[in-house]
């Protein structure tokens, strides 16, 4: 430490470089040094969240998965609270894959699964997504829908079913309640997209009968807590680098150089500035002031 | 996709670049002194060193891959 410490009041070191880890700038705040902690607090949290945005909220995740392991959040880490919500994520993640569930899905399959023991049946949620289905008429019907989804589970001939309706509109143009029905594939609850997969399949009654004639796809919501900041998979990981290219690498190093960048607040605020206040050398200019000559 | 995340996808990549030399020059001498003005003093002095030696650096990397 140089003697120009002596002039800042660090107050307590460890409690400090605690704070300024868990948010930057809160170490520089308990230790009364606002100017500092205002720049920390804006510059640091702007870039990692800049970083979020740009990358879709996607670039801050922990896969502790041998093979897939991200060196990454080693640097993202040190911006503190807001990116350890990764390692609470991760670990629900891992108990809600198994490794017995990935075999059965395949890892790289979007992990669909149609057994209704595995769904969160009865389901409503808003649906968007497309329709390939053929009509009472025979013609095809396809289109974008938009609208609201319902799936309950029925007592059926060879054990419960799925049933369900969609309501909503196709290419913006209200239409009749569609009838849905087994085969359904929904994506796992948790997972790194904010989007869920869903597919099940359209039936109408033809001839007393009730036909199969087409599907539906497409995705309802996650809740927020189910996809920020969760591990992604080689599917969602593709995806989001298909869609924003060279943009997502550069969401990924904002975010490292945040969480890098804090490394050295927290040494600021538990060991000072390193070359001291900054005004040594107007000091030393001073001392050097020649003297009168004694005559 | 919302027009700001398409606006940013025309963006020139290097734009970002600016405002991340800014932050870092800002925050690596916040941390190397205590006065306010110094700190801002020496980190516009280091933004513009480092955006001098990124450009020629490119400039040169330039030159070099010419008609390459």
């Amino acid at each position: 430490m140089t003697d120009s410490h002596n002039h800042i009041e660090l107050k307590n070191p460890v409690i400090a470089a605690i704070l300024a880890f868990l948010i930057p700038g809160a170490g520089h705040l308990y230790q009364g040094r606002t100017f500092k902690a205002a720049i920390y607090c804006f510059c640091i949290m702007s870039t990692f969240f800049c970083g979020m945005a740009l990358g879709d909220w996607k670039t801050v995740y922990y896969q502790s998965e041998p093979g897939k392991r991200n060196l990454g959040y080693f640097a993202q880490v040190g911006i503190g609270l807001p990116a350890l919500p990764a390692l609470i994520q991760t670990s629900r993640y891992n108990k809600s894959v198994t490794p017995a569930k990935l075999a059965h899905n395949g890892a790289n399959a979007g992990y669909f699964d149609s057994h209704p023991s595995q769904m969160e049946i009865p389901l409503e949620a808003p649906f968007q997504g497309t329709l390939l289905d053929r009509g009472d008429d025979g013609k095809n019907v396809s289109g974008q829908l938009d609208g609201y989804i319902k799936l309950k589970t029925i007592p059926g001939e060879f054990g419960p079913e799925i049933s369900g309706t969609f309501e909503g509109t196709l290419d913006n143009k209200p239409i009749e309640a569609l009838n849905l029905s087994d085969p359904i594939g929904i994506g796992l609850p948790l997972g790194g997209d904010s989007q869920r997969s869903l597919e099940c399949a359209v039936i109408r009654e033809v001839e007393g009968r009730q036909i199969d004639t087409g599907h539906i796809e497409g995705s309802i919501p996650r809740p927020f807590l189910n996809w920020y900041e969760m591990p992604l998979t080689n599917r969602e990981l593709d995806d989001v680098n298909k869609k924003l290219g060279k943009r997502y690498e550069f969401a990924v190093v904002f975010t490292w150089i945040a969480g890098l960048l804090n490394l050295l607040v927290i040494w600021d605020a538990f060991e000072g500035p390193a070359y001291g206040r900054g005004d040594e050398e107007e000091i030393t200019g001073q001392d050097k002031q020649p003297t009168p000559a004694k005559t | 996709m919302s027009i700001p995340l398409l606006l940013a996808n025309q963006v020139n990549a290097v734009v970002y670049l600016i405002p991340l030399l800014a932050v870092i020059s800002l925050v690596y001498n916040a941390t190397r002194y205590e006065i306010p003005q110094v700190i801002i003093q020496r980190s516009i002095r280091f933004f513009f060193y480092a955006l001098i030696i990124m450009g020629g650096l490119m400039m040169l990397l330039a030159f070099l891959s010419w008609n390459l």
